[in-house]
This record gives structure tokens, sequence and C-alpha cells, in this order.
């Protein structure tokens, strides 16, 4: 095949070329509405339900899905579980993306570090090793337990469990980068190296942070979840999606819509998440394209 | 010690070991359907050795890999064709069938031996699988024969390479090695695609006089697919000349060099002359063609110093000699003229 | 080869040393400080106040203090249960059993599963059961493992009634080997879906990239049947990113147990773990803690060391 079959019609910007092959990956669009709704729905929940997510009517309980008044049931208090669902959204997104925010600045300073500088560099890269070695949900539940129950805790143990991956994604990119020519330049020209890393390093590191961050998020809302799970998120009546799954637990064969209409709710929001991240994951990542 | 071949074989000009009629090979690509051979019919007879030439992208490599229906349908889709092997009918869908030809029939060997060769595994173990499926026989029982025939092929160590992970030779030794693993299986032709291109040249010149030699002692029918004139010139009784996915021009290799007919082997030819020797790839002046977008008529028009107005319909093959054709209209106007 | 496999083994005593610092910390940031999380309610009681802090150093500085807690751990000392007033080892090596179990169990499905769907949809790229194998995969893994499990529980144990959900008690109970095989199979599978689809995913897309391998056209050329280009030597080179993979989700399998455990009431460190958060029975947790995370070192050890010894290319470089 000539190499004139395969060349693009015309150059055009990567970062056009990313947007354009983004667009046109149906799933990661899908996701990205899904999402946008799902955001939406969570600012504007007073105005979508009339109900209160934490007080319950008596006259109303375990009322099944799809009945007049109440689209999604309500469970053993009377309480409307579209309510919780909705309200629960604003508990959800910062529960993932607060940890994911901290870790990724904890992680970008970390991992320059330890990608960039060779003595330091290798201390700090053991240490995050040995948190590698540590189950991740176990150690995060195992902090969040310690310091105690509460939405600050979960926020706090997941961003200290999930530091070390972004670390690590910034170290192989910085530790690929010392060597490149550029930076060879650089050094030469007598920059220092704060001055390489902000200037050089960082405007590669940060899109790899974004992608990693982006293509786990969906992972982050099961992780949060399974916080409420345990007990260990927001407390009650908080309507905390995990959470509505264990209290569910107990009337599962009588009222199974208790367990499983929470659980759609973080499906939903994690497989947007997911397509969001597999989409930007192709196009920025032109070899990948062919293969999904 | 050569290994035990079967003589040269009484040729029956009438009836070649292999044919291949119309074939017509394309892949799906973003930018379109890609061409990749139009129509093209060759035949080998029994132990001939036949040169087939053209630049990168001209549908040699498709063709060559077509001859025993090699190339996974998709991504390859064969629109036509029909292919004859010793007055058998290959069909494209029997993997019984194609199986025992691929393996005992036709051999066949790749531009890169290296990778043509699994990373995970010492040769040796691939080419007692290979032995094994074919013929059914032991690791045990085929050492010997393993190690003469690798011996044959010039591998001065055999039992050290066959205890050797393909990237721990050079890639001229694994390029014997596939030859070696070829004729174990006793095959009537062996397809050889580039088989010296991707060598140095000291590896090209054994492999070269190593396929010379097979010719000659074994009676083996050759296919030597390259771009390189010179080493279908030392070996090849026969010429095909493909440009764009057709036959542009065939015939016997001294009529071929002494006299091209098509403009294209023709510039091939003396830009052979003007680099001399030393330089291995001949450029013809012009860029390749698109095969996602062929123009019109006549493939290399674009190319042609001779183009006039009726090379905007499509020549067919004609002859040009006894046993010499080409696809050019100013053959046509050779015999008007006449 | 040996040389490495015994470099990468010795590298496994600053982790786990690494490891037990974390571990020995957890102690330290329960709100009160280690006397609150060792003694729970009793934290009031001066004399057992006065008796622990002797007892473990708890005056001293935090090196000695870490090299008192460390020498009862490697000992198997593990500390009093504050929930259970019992020995923290000797709750903790039958729960240790039921969990390896599990996870066994899961990997079993996750390994088996993964593979095969791997392979096919690799093999059946881009047809409607390659799609729609990826969607479920996909949804798969992104669902919560406890949710996984109550629907099932719900759809074969409450619906259907074809299998048990709950009721797993010993590993040696009345009922055998298949009476433990009847109880695993819900929850082992549940907890395998999240490994089982990335190890599928990792799976397709290695083979996608190795079927197309030059050595694999060859081995079509050399007349080798389809199932061993694509088993013999297409897969043979997906197998390292495969035991990579598959080593790495043996921790996710381990976290996805503390679920799963919860869900299906499986007597396992899950479980104890869970009945210690609840009850802040730190001293239960932290053993725990430290246990799965030293299985968990040693099991990466040894697909590290499986990988190395599958791949040739890696033993010469």
């Amino acid at each position: 095949m000539s190499a004139s079959v395969l060349a693009p019609a015309a150059p055009r910007s990567a970062r056009l070329q990313a947007l354009d092959a983004f667009a046109r990956d149906r799933m990661a669009v899908l996701g990205l509405a899904v999402l946008v709704l799902a955001v939406l729905a969570a600012l504007l929940a007073p105005l979508l339900t009339p109900y209160d997510p934490t007080i319950g009517d008596q006259n109303a309980i375990l009322v099944p899905p799809f009945s007049p008044g109440h689209l999604l049931g309500t469970d053993d208090q009377g309480r409307d579980l579209l309510a919780r669902i909705l309200f629960g959204a604003r508990l959800a997104f910062p529960e993932a993306v607060i940890p994911v925010l901290a870790a990724s600045l904890a992680g970008l300073a970390l991992g320059l570090v330890g990608g960039f500088s060779r003595t330091v560099g290798e201390v700090v890269m053991r240490a995050l090793d040995v948190l590698f070695a540590i189950p991740m949900v176990l150690l995060a539940i195992a902090i969040a337990a310690a310091l105690g129950s509460g939405l600050p805790t979960v926020v706090l143990s997941m961003a200290i469990v999930i530091t070390p991956y972004i670390a690590r994604v910034v170290a192989t990119t910085a530790a690929q980068l010392r060597s490149a020519p550029f930076i060879e330049a650089a050094r030469c020209a007598g920059f220092r190296d704060w001055r390489i890393v902000h200037r050089e390093i960082l405007p590669h590191a940060i899109p790899a942070v974004v992608v990693y961050a982006t293509t786990n998020m969906g992972a982050m809302v099961v992780f949060a979840a399974g916080f409420g799970f345990l007990g260990l998120g927001a407390q009650p009546p908080a309507p905390d999606w995990g959470a509505m799954i264990a209290d569910g637990m107990r009337s599962l064969a009588s009222a199974p819509w208790l367990s499983t209409v929470p659980g759609i709710a973080i499906v939903v929001v994690s497989l947007a998440f997911n397509y969001i991240g597999d989409g930007l994951r192709v196009a920025l990542d032109p070899r990948l394209r062919s293969r999904l | 010690m050569p290994p035990p071949l079967r003589s040269r074989a009484a040729s029956q000009p009438e009836a070649p070991l292999l044919e291949v009629v119309n074939l017509t090979v394309r892949f799906g690509s973003p930018v379109g359907e890609v061409h990749a051979v139009e129509g093209v019919s060759i035949s080998v007879g029994a132990g001939e050795t036949v040169g087939i030439i053209g630049e990168s992208g001209s549908g040699k490599t498709v063709a060559c890999m077509s001859m025993t229906w090699l190339l996974p349908s998709p991504p390859a889709r064969y629109l036509s064709g029909r292919i004859t092997f010793k007055g058998e009918e290959l069909r494209r869908n029997d993997e019984a069938q194609l199986r025992k030809v691929r393996g005992s029939g036709v051999g066949m060997i790749f531009q890169n031996a290296r990778l043509s060769f699994n990373p995970a595994y010492r040769l040796g173990r691939q080419i007692e699988e290979v032995l094994r499926v074919q013929l059914g026989r032991s690791a045990r029982a085929m050492l010997p024969e393993m190690v003469q025939t690798l011996r044959y092929c010039n591998i001065a160590e055999p039992e050290a390479v066959l205890g050797k992970f393909p990237h721990e030779v050079s890639g001229g030794v694994a390029q014997r090695v596939s030859i070696a693993l070829a004729l174990l299986s006793r095959p009537d032709l062996l397809i050889a695609d580039e088989p010296t291109t991707a060598l140095d040249l000291l590896s090209q010149i054994e492999v070269l006089s190593l396929l010379a030699r097979l010719r000659d002692e074994s009676g083996l029918s050759l296919v030597l697919v390259s771009h390189d004139l010179g080493v279908v010139r030392r070996i090849a009784d026969r010429v095909i000349i493909m440009y764009a996915g057709r036959v542009v021009e065939e015939g016997p290799a001294s009529a071929i060099f002494a006299a091209p007919r098509h403009p294209y082997t023709q510039g091939l030819l003396a830009s052979a002359l003007q680099q001399g020797d030393g330089e291995r790839l001949y450029e013809v002046p012009g860029t390749p063609p698109d095969l996602a977008s062929l123009p019109p008529g006549c493939s290399f028009r674009p190319r042609c110093p001779f183009a006039f107005d009726r090379c905007v319909t499509m020549p067919e093959l004609a002859p040009a000699g006894a046993t010499h054709q080409a696809r050019c209209h100013l053959l046509e106007r050779a015999t008007e003229h006449a | 080869m040996l040389s490495y496999a015994a470099k990468r083994a010795a590298a496994i005593v600053p982790t786990l040393i690494g490891v037990s610092l974390v571990t020995f910390a957890l102690l330290h940031i329960v709100p009160g400080g280690p006397v609150v999380a060792i003694l729970g309610m009793a934290a009031s009681d001066p004399k057992a106040v006065a008796a622990v802090t002797r007892e473990l150093g708890l005056d001293r500085s935090l090196p000695e203090q870490y090299w008192i807690w460390l020498r009862h751990a490697l000992g198997g000392n593990f500390g009093t249960s504050t929930e259970f007033h019992v020995p923290v080892s000797t709750l903790l090596f039958p729960k240790l059993a039921h969990t390896l179990v599990l996870t066994a169990g899961s990997l079993v499905y996750a390994v088996l599963l993964g593979l095969a769907l791997g392979i096919a949809t690799a093999l059946y790229h881009r047809s409607l059961f390659d799609r729609l194998a990826m969607l479920l995969t996909l949804i798969g893994a992104s669902a919560p493992v406890f949710w996984i499990g109550l629907l099932l529980v719900y759809l074969f144990a409450i619906r259907l009634q074809w299998l048990p959900a709950l009721g797993m008690t010993s590993l040696i109970g009345p009922g055998g080997v298949l009476e433990v095989l009847k109880h695993l199979i819900l929850p082992a599978f549940a907890n395998s879906i999240i490994s089982l689809a990335v190890i599928a995913r990792i799976v397709r897309s290695s083979m996608l990239e190795s079927l197309v391998q030059p050595y694999v056209l060859a081995a079509r050329a050399r007349g080798l049947p389809r199932w061993r280009q694509v088993i013999v030597h297409s897969f043979r080179n997906v197998l390292p990113d495969a035991i990579t993979i598959t080593g790495l989700q043996v921790g996710f399998l381990f976290g996805g147990a503390l679920f799963v455990e919860v869900v299906f009431g499986w007597p396992g460190l899950g479980y104890l773990i869970y009945s210690s958060i609840e009850a802040r029975d730190y001293v239960t947790m932290q053993a725990a803690v430290l246990i799965v995370s030293a299985v968990f070192v040693v099991v990466n050890l040894a697909a590290d060391l499986a990988r190395i010894a599958l791949d040739p290319r890696e033993v010469h470089a």
C-alpha cells in the first residue's frame, strides 16, 4: 500500500483531530450527554421532585415503582426513591470527583519529583510502591474506618489511595521526557530544573493525568458507593446511593427495587464516565483507533 | 550432503503446476477500497522459476499470498479468481484441502524471516510442530532429517540453531531456517516473498545462492517476488512485471531484460542501469499510484513518458512475441505501423 | 532468569516492611490514638490503659513502638480483639482460609471466562457478538460488586431458588466439598465480574494485535490448523499480558471479597473486617489488612515470576 493511501487529506492540529475522533465516537458522545443530564438533575433536584429525600410519608411505605406519584417507588420509611436518587447524585458526584482532583494535584507533585529527579525520585517512588502492595479498596476502607465515618473521611481516604496511581502516570511521562532531546537542550541552555519541569514536562504530564482520571472516574463512582454500602460514607438519613443499596438488602425478597434502583443509578453514571474515558483515550491515541 | 529431494520433474508445458486465473483482491480502508490485485493470471510450470517484479503497492505480495488463499477474509475481499494446483481446483472455503496444500504442496517464505517465527518458542520446536502436524512424525524420528536439511541450507551448527529463539539468530540464519522448514515438507512449489530485502548484503548473497542451488538441484518450482531486478535476473526463467495490481508485462527473463516492451519495465531497467549495481532501489520517476482511486485507463499513464490519446482506456495484455506479452497501447501502434 | 527471580523475591522484603509500616500507622490515625483503638470502651479504665501502655511500649518513641508491634506480629500475636475478647490470630486464620477459597473461586471464573471471552471476541472482531459482549463487560465493570451480588441473590436464590445465598459456615462442614462449592458458585461469580471484564478486554485487545502478527500468517502458510494459529501461536504471546493483568486482579478480588462476603454472609476476612468496622474493633481490622496485603504481595510476586518465565525475550533482555 502506498503512503499516499493513508495520508490524511490535509494536516490539521492534533487537538482538532482528537476532538473530531471523540465526536465520531457515538458512545462517548452519548456518555457525555447522559452525564450532563445527570449533573443538571443533581443541581435542579429540588425543582424536579416535590418530595424531601429524608422525610418519609407514613401512608406510602414500600410503594413499588411505577406507582402514581412515586415513579421509582418508596422505601420502608415512605421516602420517595426518585427524590433520594436525585439528591443522592449531589453526594455521588463530589464523592467521586473531589478525591480524584485532590489526588491529581498530589500525584502531579509526587510524580514530577519521582520521575524527574533521580535520587529523591527513587525514594518517593519506592514509598509509593508500598501503597500498590496493599489492595486499594481495602486500604481505603481501613483508613476511613480508622479515621471515623463521614463524607470528608471518605474523600480523604480515597484521595490517599488514588494518589500513587496518578503519581505513577506522571512519573512515567516525566521519566520518558527526562532524556528527550528538547529537555537536554533546555538543560544545556542553562535552565534550572524547576523551570524545565514547569515549562516542558508539566504540559505533557497534565493531559496524561486528565485521561487517566477520566478513564477511572467511573470506577471512582463505584468505589465511593462501596463506602456508603459499608456504612462509612455520609450518615443516615443522607441519600447515599451505596447506603441505599445496603438498606435495601434487608428487604430484598419483598421489595427488590430498594437495592436495584440506586444500583442502576450508579451503573448509569459510571458507564457514562467509562464511555467518555474510552472515547477520550482513543481520541488522544490514534494507534488505538483501529482496535475498538 | 543434499536432502533427498525429488529430481527435476519432466515438465508438461500444457499442464502448469499452479495456475491462477483472473484473480481480483481488494481491501477495505478508511479512504476507500484498495484495489490490490485486478484480474491477475499467473501460471507456474513444474520446475520453473518465475520472478515477479513490482514496486511496493504493485500487488505482487498480495497476488502471491493469494495463491493458496492465504490472506484472511476479511480484511481481504476476493472478488474473482480460480486457482488450480496440480490439476485440482483450490476451493477458498475448503480449509482441510488448503491446509494440506499450504503445508506440503506450496511452501512459503517471507520477507522478514525472524518475524515469521513465533518469538515465544525455540526454532526447533516450531519446526517440529509443523512437521508433526504435516507428517505426523515424532520429534526424535525427524531430528536427523531436520539437521541434514538445515545443513543443506548452509546452517553451520544445526543443533545449536534448533535450540535458539528467533530473536537470538540473525535475519540471514532465520531466512535459511525458514527455507529449510519449507523444504522439510517436500513442497512442489516454493513461494519466496522478497526473501532478501530485509537482509544485509552478505546474507542476501547466501540466501540467493541457496535459492539458485535449489532451482538447479531439486526440481522445485519457485516463485520469487522482488522489487530488485538484479535478484530476479539471477535466477528467474520467466518474469512477470506488475504495476498497480495488474500484470503489465510477462515473458522469458532473457526477452524481458533484453527487449522490454512496456514503458514501466523500460523505466525500471533504465534506472537500474543508471544507478549501477551498488544501489538496490530502482526508481521510476513519478509517484506510485493511489490504489484507492486509480485513474481511468492505463494506470501507468500519469508517469508514462509516451502516454498518448489511446491511454485513457485500459489496454489489454497483448502478445509482443512468441512467449512475451505486454499491456500497452504502444504495441498496437507498432503493429499498425508495420 | 534465576538471579532475576532471586532479586525480585528479595525486593518484596522492603515492600513488606512498608506494608507493615502503613498497617502499623492505622491504629495511630484513630482519633484518640492507639490506646483508644486497642481498648475501645475500656480506655476509661486507668489500670487497663497503664497495662496496655506498658505491654506495647506506647509511652516510648514511635520507632520503638513499631518494633514491639512488629515483633509481636511476626510471632503471630496480633493483639486481642476488643469485640470478641480473644486473640485476633485465633479469629484470623480460619477466616483467611475462607477468603482464599472465595478469591480462588472468583479467580477461576475471571480467568476462564475472561480468556474465553477475550479470545472469542477478538476472533469475531466487530461482529454483533463482539459488540454485545463488550457492552456487557463494560456494564459489568461499571457496577458495584455488592449490587451484582444482590441481583444474583435475588434472581438465583430468592426467585429461582437454585442456589443458596447464605448459610456458608465452615469449609469442613457436614456437606463436604460439594456443599462448599454450591455455596461458592454465586459469591465467586459476583466477585469475579469486574476482573472477568478487565481480563476479557485486555485479552481481546492483545489478541487483536497478536492475530495479525506475521508469525500467525506464517503458521497459516505452513498449514497449521486454525486452532493452532489462534491458541499455540497467537494466544501464547498474549499470555504474559494476561498473567500480568490477572496478578493485578487478585488485589481487586481481595477488595471485592470484602463486599461479597457481606452480601453473602461468607465467613471470611472481608466479613471480619466489616464486623470489626461496625464494632470499631481496630485491632482486628489492622491484623486483617496486614494479612491480606501480605498474601497479595506474594501472589503478585508469583504472577511476575510466571510472566518472566513465559516471555523468553524478557529473560535475555
